[in-house]
């Protein structure tokens, strides 16, 4: 894979880094982002949008148990998380920690580092599940940071607020609905819930265009700008999923299986 | 050659009573739409498959209006023709009418293998100029449900390339062949009016909207001026289309007239390709005459850059110039071409804006994609250095620009051949290749010969075609009368007196 290459004016190094996470940190007195007390609860409806900061999630709870991440395992770069208590993108990358963690990937210090060069304006890290030689996740994790930097924040729309009221029973009507729609069960689809089951349906969907290369969210929005009708139950699936912080669901999954670590 | 019938300004005593003529002030309001995001921003992640999806989604609506006008009460033996939503859902026996985009499958296209094929052959194979092969090319009908091969006489009769969308009816045959019996095009895009938007953005801001305006002048267009090429006159012929657009070289009333030209647009190659990106080979033998490693600053020639400036820096004072990057120029090789940097113009770049200055008012000298789009005194223009026109006289049988230039803006896509066989960015939010809007006056530069013709629509549309030639090579500079949209060309030509046998 070729060698990643820094960013435009991109800083180098932990204590760089530090310093510019600390300059660039864009505040904002409203919304999620700066609940520093404690852990917000994943749906507050439509006035808990940030709708400036750069750097925010859609509507993810950035302040998930930070607290406790902070003693797990971290790096010398997390160290300094302590002292941006405000700074939403730390948030993220403490959540990376741990999904990593719990990942069992080996590569958090690396990649941490590596997020902290690119970190100019996405404060969301990504869950590498690149290859395992040190040149193949470099390649992956800015592959996927450049996908999701795709569907990165932007003004909230109508349509998403929409979405938000979608209940959970509507889902499974709409999903029963699909499957009855079908002379057979579908099989090798057991393990799998509703809402990831919805998603599949969403990715194999051809007339919504192709699902690889692009974040399932952006291309249900790009659905819908060309007026090509996209469920909105989907999109409240994915504004369910993005709450959660699933960020597998965030790709399609045959996405996730071309890009896997282990494929060579 | 003009015969001066009034020599006499020649032969006066130079005098004070000349008066002072004041050019025509252009009217600008160039739109961003071929403009790419910077730097990081820019992502190649997507593939292709996204450009065609998008280009699909965005014209087929437009094109299944205008078929189903056409087809609605079309019956053949009693049987009437509906529509099928995906390509493959054609049935054998059924008239049926479907939209999807075009696949010309030409065995003769270039082909990545035939690179390779160089290395094993030791005489490359002479380029082609078009790329058709008799009776082997086939067309299909894509779709994001599959492909479908169509057959019958009826689509020699019109011009198709990779890329465009089309609405085809007809029937699925034995050999499981759709044989297509008649077809529609996008054809042209909604016209906006002249001063359109302009109208528009006053009326936003709340301000009255003009209801007298200032007579137009005209817009000077050419293109190919392919400066820093082997031949040294042309130096000369820039000079004496310096002068002209200056006023400084005719007579009064020819300076008069001059006066009127009130915007120079250089539709691309503006500079010749010079130093070539060089062949494996001829890279190799480089590599080991020179004993220097890295970057040796001797092999850049800077003269043809700093001509180039000087040449518009002469202009700027007086005229303001739109300058469109070419394929022969140092700009970037996929389309949409991105401006040429301020950088290469030492002398004029006083008169640009400063890339970080975010301000709506356009630049005397605005260095701008290509393809670019624009309202040039409340008409909108649409050109390209010509990338585009020449990538389809390779894979059609027609050699007549105008008809290809026509069927673009029927096709309503600005590079129908992109990514195909042109290179392009792969956008994947929205293809700024679908023409939107229809615009008044669609020039193409670099072409080989001056042509122009007006064409018009369904919706009463009318659109001037103006096919520019090679300045270096015909010394042709066109003038576009803004008013009534007439031409008028003027040809620069250096007496030469011995010529060369």
């Amino acid at each position: 894979m070729p060698p990643k290459r820094r960013s435009a004016g991109g800083v180098t190094g932990p204590a760089a880094a530090a310093k510019s996470r600390a300059g660039q940190t864009t505040l904002s007195f409203h919304g999620k982002p700066n609940k520093v007390t404690k852990p917000a609860a994943p749906s507050l409806g439509k006035d808990a949008k940030p709708s400036s900061t750069a750097s925010a999630e859609k509507g993810a709870p950035l302040v998930a148990p930070k607290a406790a991440r902070l003693s797990s395992g971290t790096t010398t770069d997390e160290s300094s998380v302590d002292d941006s208590a405000l700074a939403s993108p730390v948030d993220i990358d403490v959540d990376e920690e741990e999904d990593r963690d719990q990942e069992d990937l080996a590569r958090a210090e690396q990649d941490e580092s590596e997020e902290e060069d690119e970190h100019d304006m996405s404060g969301l890290s990504i869950e590498t599940t690149g290859t395992a030689g040190t040149t193949g996740s470099m390649g992956a994790t800015v592959a996927e940071k450049a996908l999701l930097e795709q569907a990165r924040a932007e003004p909230r729309e109508e349509i998403e607020a929409e979405a938000e009221k979608v209940s959970e029973s509507r889902i499974k009507a709409y999903w029963r609905e699909k499957e009855k729609a079908r002379l057979a069960p579908r099989v090798h689809q057991e393990g799998l819930s509703v809402h990831e089951k919805v998603l599949r349906e969403w990715d194999t969907s051809g007339q919504y265009g192709p699902c690889m290369g692009i974040p399932r969210i952006k291309r249900w929005k790009r659905a819908y700008k060309l007026n090509l009708n996209p469920p909105i139950e989907v999109l409240a699936v994915l504004l369910k999923e993005q709450e959660s912080n699933n960020r597998r669901a965030q790709q399609a999954y045959i996405d996730v299986l071309m890009s896997s670590r282990f494929n060579d | 050659m003009t015969v001066l019938e009034n020599a006499s300004f020649l032969l006066q005593a130079p005098g004070d009573d000349c008066p002072s003529l004041e050019r025509t002030r252009s009217s600008y309001n160039p739109l961003r739409t071929f403009e790419l995001p910077k730097g990081g921003q820019k992502h190649y992640q997507q593939q292709y498959a996204d450009m065609y999806f998008v280009r699909l989604a965005q014209l087929k609506p437009a094109v299944e209006r205008i078929a189903e006008e056409a087809w609605d009460d079309f019956e053949i033996a009693g049987e009437k023709a509906r529509r099928v939503d995906r390509v493959l859902d054609v049935r054998q026996g059924e008239l049926c009418w479907v939209v999807g985009t075009v696949y010309m499958d030409m065995p003769l296209k270039p082909n990545i293998l035939d690179d390779l094929e160089k290395e094993h052959w030791i005489v490359a194979p002479p380029p082609r100029e078009k790329f058709i092969s008799n009776g082997q090319d086939s067309i299909m009908l894509e779709d994001e449900s599959g492909r479908l091969r169509l057959a019958g006489t009826f689509l020699t009769s019109r011009m198709l390339v990779t890329g465009c969308i089309v609405a085809v009816m007809g029937t699925e045959n034995a050999d499981g062949e759709f044989e297509v019996i008649d077809s529609r095009l996008p054809d042209l895009a909604r016209q906006p009016e002249r001063w359109e938007r302009d109208e528009a953005a006053l009326a936003l801001a709340g301000r009255k909207v003009k209801g007298e305006r200032q007579p137009a002048g005209k817009i000077a267009l050419v293109s190919g001026l392919e400066i820093g090429g082997k031949d040294a006159s042309e130096s000369l012929q820039l000079e004496l289309l310096k002068e002209f657009l200056l006023g400084e070289a005719s007579s009064p009333d020819e300076q008069t007239r001059v006066a009127g030209i009130s915007r120079l647009i250089i539709a691309g190659n503006s500079l010749a390709n010079a130093s070539p990106i060089p062949s494996r080979e001829e890279f190799a033998a480089m590599k080991k005459a020179s004993r220097k490693y890295g970057y040796d600053p001797s092999m850049y020639n800077a003269s043809p850059s700093e001509h180039l400036d000087a040449f518009l820096g002469g202009l700027l004072p007086s005229i303001p110039v739109t300058l469109l990057p070419g394929a022969s120029d140092p700009a970037n090789v996929a389309l949409p071409q991105q401006a040429l940097h301020p950088a290469l113009f030492p002398q004029s770049r006083s008169y640009t804006k400063l890339p970080t200055e975010v301000s709506d008012e356009p630049a005397w000298f605005d260095s701008v994609t290509n393809p670019w789009e624009g309202d040039v005194d409340g008409w909108r223009l649409l050109g390209t250095g010509g990338q585009p026109v020449d990538d389809v006289f390779k894979y059609v049988h027609s050699d007549n620009r105008l008809d290809m230039m026509e069927s673009i803006l029927r096709w309503r896509l600005n590079a129908p051949t992109a990514p195909d066989t042109l290179w392009s960015y792969p956008f994947q939010d929205g293809d700024p290749h679908v023409i939107k809007d229809c615009p008044h006056v669609y020039f193409v530069g670099n072409q080989p010969r001056f042509e122009t013709r007006v064409i018009e629509g369904t919706a009463a549309q009318q659109v001037r075609l103006i096919a520019l030639p090679k300045f270096c090579e015909t010394g042709v500079l066109v003038l576009l009368h803004a008013e009534t949209l007439a031409i008028e060309c003027v040809k620069f030509e250096i007496f030469r007196k011995h010529e060369q046998a």
